[in-house]
């Protein structure tokens, strides 16, 4: 048997026939995909991106020493590590903001003599060293980096950095892969002088074995650790796995819709086809020929999807990428995602979702093509007699699949097995999948309710209409449930974001009571860990309108083998001139103990990860070695995701030895003018410093237009899903049409107009629309409610109360329902096309 | 030759054919008359391999293929039979001459672009090989579903109420064509009709009633 000519004949020239069907699933695939692909991408280059800093510039590199408070430290300990391995190189590097573009850059100091082969290691150009060196503020730049920037040799980049304003001078462009793209390179000397930072360093990079490792250690003062650079790109990778993986999850819904799609299309063509498929079948074509001829066609539709996909996903990933940089800097410190060109590499996993995706939707209508037997001639309708059948199946199996998602969710919630809430997400699925069986029992009892009131408004038209979705219920179920899993998705995601803002508003009156805070610009994320000036702080205290001043410090430390950012505040201070409208008496007796006894606050991502409550005892490592602290009290923090510890200043004296400050919060006397204030501070300070001074209403409303921003990606998917379910919804509709075309003709021939097929066509799109749209009602708040309390809780330590967002769901409703209804448009343009005579009439 | 012993057919409650035996010598033209409902279309899908008897063996050239596996059947139908329908079940996506290779191109054939020209040729569908069964009428498309139910050079043409669906000068074209080919190429022919002058084309006349077959 010639296999491919069979091909030719029965799928491809199918496809062909079927355009219309075609390009909808094609598009919806291709939607899913591309949105999938972009939000991977740019999460993959978040990750790239980090670990292309944790590597640095020297591939040989296994191992890092760094500060455990993420610091800098003194470079006196680079000459006993040198002693014992001499492939050690000295690092200091820190963020800085492009004064233009506002585009993070990564200002690398190395040192320059041992890593001269790394740094033209594409074809081994030599690059200007004379003016690297001479020049104080002479960079090295990637040629990626100098077109992104639209800067080139002997040109200039102007940027914030540490809590100052500086000019880097471009010495010259590298060809090494091996340059962080979108670092600046600089020599250490220079680096140290340029930026006052002599005697510091931020890492040593080092090239030894666990041996030479271990040796190392031994001379290590206790605040400084050593790792293997592997371990560090690991405990990196699980910081943003959270925020990733949430992404990527979102993004598959779009991709499950997409499955729909392409199910109905290959599910209708094994319909459409029974006959054919019988004469085939008469003719001695096996079943697994049958089979697979239709998994070649949901492969060949999933594919083309792919590929269309693959140009989606590069145009999303267009902006994914800004996006997720600018959600990934807040969140987790300055990065700069280097390129969003799609590679061999994520085009081959674009292809292989594709395939799974076709292959998981046309499995199971091949698989039905393949049951038809050589006898089977009446094609309408005989297949959906045959699923009424397995109606009570479906519904009891749906029901178990609901009751089985909530259970995941429940173990999630109570007692998670592992970090990362995977039990929900198979929940969510399962609470799909379990509606998706449930639906067609659904569809019948809306219809049976709907028909006397659709009938007695819309006449024959109506009936008509009900009839025709009777008819087809398993099909109409389909594309009710793209509606409904669109529609689940859109309001979920409302609710939850709706709820998180109302939480963040709650969580913002609680703790900026501030009037003035002051941060170096180089910080956009949430904790930065260099600090202000003395020179600054001096300045700041020194005016009269201030009462009260707040110096607060951040540093890393180490909890249960993870990095934790510690606040160091003034508590008295807080307790003092902290706005009274919102701490209560107990609030204050907290903030007393804070500040008198040994103990500490923290954030509830603690208490839900590792189980800690209040009168617990925390032991953290100091550079005096290890102290214990009792848990106060815990709280909520929408700053961090991996965990806050807030405590007393004095603990940072006492036991860090530091006493410096990285933002500072002012409290003014009674009666002065915030705003002339801070225009005040603004002329004295930003002559010399770059510095980020705002009241309390700027700072409320920068933090509201961060959470915005993280949310770009998710309103862009919101906007897909619609797309996607009116696709979904158009391909079911189409579907009818190419079904009834007798059915219409009858009716034409019996004197019915034009118009009233269409009302039938668009009444259809209406029924259906409205039930998958009341449907998604009640999925939307379940998964909402499980992303809030189970995964938002799990992944980032987020207590967040659920609230419904009534209006604005009323109106998304309303846009739900009027895109059902428009997808009735182009299905009744081509039941016009219908020509009665071709139907109706045989020789 | 054709031989089917104490056959026995239900669908449900409805019993089609009740102890049937009939044997029918390789060559010859059965014509199988019978009302509505009677059980002829049964029949012939029971020797044509597309349905399973309740009780009764059917052989074929000797062998018995109410014990093949669903696989066995398939190979049966591919190699050894030709059908013909009222509603000539042409493929309509494909043209008439994709419409005819089709069993050729399941039996693994090659070269056989001639032969199918030919075959269309020998129905007087020359020049019509790139027609669409909408494009054609329904004598032609009768013609090329004859031309299809012939090309694999099968034993035996099961054919189903063959002039059903067409005016009666273009029956009687069709019919003279499948008397051709029992006549001139020696297959047995079992055709099921409920018209007495279709059915007068066969060398042998049986009536089907009550599920058992009378002369």
């Amino acid at each position: 048997m010639k296999f491919s000519r069979l091909i030719r004949l029965l799928v491809l020239r199918t496809i062909r026939e079927e355009k219309l069907l075609t390009c909808l699933s094609v598009v919806g695939v291709a939607l899913g995909v591309g949105l999938f692909v972009g939000v991977r991408l740019a999460s993959d280059r978040a990750i790239s991106s980090f670990e292309a800093d944790i590597r640095g510039v020297n591939p040989r590199s296994s191992h890092e020493i760094r500060h455990t408070a993420g610091i800098d430290f003194s470079e006196e300990v680079y000459v006993p590590v040198r002693s014992r391995e001499s492939d050690s190189f000295p690092v200091i590097k820190t963020t800085g903001y492009l004064s233009g573009s506002q585009e993070a850059i990564e200002v690398v100091g190395i040192y320059t003599v041992s890593m001269i082969p790394f740094l033209g290691a594409k074809g081994g150009k030599r690059f200007n060293m004379e003016d690297y060196f001479r020049e104080p503020n002479g960079v090295l730049v990637t040629r990626t980096f100098a077109s992104r920037h639209n800067t080139r040799k002997g040109g200039t980049l102007e940027a914030s950095i540490y809590e100052k304003v500086y000019r880097l001078k471009v010495a010259d462009i590298l060809d090494s892969d091996l340059v962080p793209p979108d670092a600046a390179i600089m020599d250490i000397g220079n680096f140290q002088e340029y930026f006052d930072r002599a005697g510091y360093l931020t890492r040593i990079d080092l090239a030894t074995d666990e041996e030479g490792a271990r040796d190392i250690e031994k001379i290590l003062p206790p605040h400084l650790s050593l790792q293997e650079k592997e371990k560090v790109i690991e405990n990196q990778r699980g910081v943003v796995a959270s925020f990733r993986y949430n992404l990527l999850f979102v993004s598959l819904i779009a991709v499950l819709v997409g499955i729909f799609l392409l199910y109905n299309t290959v599910f209708v063509s094994v319909v459409k086809r029974r006959t054919e498929i019988g004469v085939l079948r008469g003719l001695g074509i096996g079943r697994k020929t049958v089979m697979a001829l239709f998994t070649i066609q949901g492969l060949i539709l999933g594919l083309g999807g792919s590929l269309i996909g693959i140009v989606l996903g590069q145009l999303f990933a267009y902006f994914s990428v800004a996006a997720v940089e600018r959600t990934m800097s807040t969140m987790y410190g300055g990065v700069s995602l280097a390129g969003f060109l799609l590679t061999g590499k994520d085009a081959l996993g674009a292809l292989i979702v594709g395939g799974a995706v076709s292959l998981a939707a046309s499995l199971i209508p091949s698989y039905e093509s393949s049951k038809i037997r050589p006898n089977e001639t009446v094609w309408e309708g005989s297949l959906e007699v045959r699923y009424r059948g397995y109606q009570r199946t479906f519904s009891l199996a749906g029901s178990l699949c609901i009751l089985g998602g909530a259970f995941l969710c429940y173990l999630d919630y109570g007692k998670p097995p592992f970090d990362f809430p995977y039990l929900a997400y198979a929940g969510i699925l399962f609470f799909i999948l379990g509606f998706t069986l449930i639906s067609p029992l659904y569809l019948r009892a809306a219809l049976r309710m709907a028909k006397p009131a659709v009938s007695r408004v819309f006449k024959g038209t109506g009936k008509l209409a009900v009839g025709g979705i009777g008819g087809g219920i398993f099909r109409f179920s389909v594309a009710l449930m793209s509606v409904a899993i669109s529609s689940a998705l859109v309001f979920a995601l409302v609710t939850s974001i709706f709820s998180l803002r109302s939480s963040l508003h709650a969580w913002i009156d609680r703790n900026i009571t501030a009037d003035v805070y002051i941060k170096p610009k180089s910080c956009v994320s949430n904790y930065c860990f260099f600090p202000l000036s003395a020179d600054v702080e001096r300045k700041v205290k020194s005016y009269p309108e201030v009462a009260g001043m707040d110096r607060f410090r951040v540093l890393n430390v180490d909890l249960f083998g993870k990095k934790v950012v510690a606040g160091f505040g003034e508590t008295g201070t807080l307790r003092r001139f902290g706005d009274r409208k919102y701490f209560g008496e107990g609030d204050r007796k907290r903030l007393e103990r804070l500040e008198r006894e040994k103990e500490v606050s923290i954030s509830d991502f603690l208490s839900v990860r590792y189980g800690l409550e209040k009168g617990d005892v925390l032991e953290l490592h100091t550079p005096r070695g290890k102290e214990r602290f009792t848990i106060n009290n815990t709280f909520i923090s929408y700053s961090t995701t991996s965990g806050f510890i807030y405590l007393d200043r004095r603990w940072l004296r006492e036991l860090w030895g530091m006493d410096d400050a990285t933002q500072v919060s002012l409290y003014l006397r009674e009666g002065e003018d915030v705003s002339s204030f801070v225009g005040k501070l603004k002329k004295d300070l930003l002559a010399d410093y770059s510095l980020e001074i705002m009241n309390n209403r700027e700072l409320r409303e920068r933090i509201l237009s961060i959470f915005n921003r993280s949310f770009t990606i998710t309103y862009a998917i919101e906007f897909i899903a619609i797309l996607v379910s009116l696709i979904g919804m158009v391909n079911a509709l189409l579907i009818l049409v190419l079904e009834k075309k007798r059915e219409f003709s009858i009716v034409r021939y019996l004197g019915g107009t034009l118009s009233q097929i269409r009302d039938m066509i668009v009444l259809s799109a209406g029924i259906v629309g409205i039930a998958g749209i009341f449907l998604g009602t009640i999925m939307g708040p379940v998964i909402s409610m499980v992303i809030i309390h189970v995964i938002n809780r799990l992944s980032f330590g987020w207590e967040v109360s659920f609230k419904i967002p009534l209006l604005p769901l009323s109106a998304l409703t309303v846009v739900l329902f009027l895109t059902s209804l428009a997808a009735g448009y182009l299905p009744s343009r081509v039941a016009r096309k219908v020509d009665p005579k071709a139907y109706i009439s045989f020789e | 030759m054709i031989q089917l012993a104490g056959i026995e057919k239900s669908y449900g409650d409805n019993r089609v054919l009740c102890g049937l035996d009939l044997a029918v010598t390789a060559g010859t033209f059965v014509s199988i008359m019978g009302s509505s409902g009677s059980g002829k279309s049964t029949l012939l899908n029971l020797v044509g391999g597309i349905d399973r008897p309740d009780r009764g063996r059917i052989i074929v050239n000797g062998e018995e293929i109410t014990g093949y596996s669903e696989g066995q059947l398939t190979l049966y139908r591919r190699k050894r039979v030709g059908y013909v329908f009222q509603f000539f079940n042409l493929l309509p996506n494909l043209t008439a001459y994709e419409n005819v290779e089709m069993p050729l191109l399941l039996n693994g054939a090659k070269g056989y672009e001639e032969r199918v020209t030919a075959q269309l040729n020998s129905v007087g569908l020359g020049g019509k090989e790139d027609a669409y069964p909408h494009e054609l009428s329904g004598g032609e498309q009768q013609r090329v579903a004859i031309c299809r139910a012939l090309i694999h050079d099968p034993d035996v043409i099961l054919a189903d109420e063959p002039t059903g669906n067409l005016d009666s000068r273009i029956g009687r074209h069709i019919m003279e064509l499948l008397e051709g080919i029992a006549e001139g190429r020696g297959k047995t022919v079992i055709l099921v009709t409920h018209d007495v002058v279709v059915a007068g084309y066969g060398t042998r006349i049986l009536r089907i009633k009550d599920g058992t077959i009378g002369q």
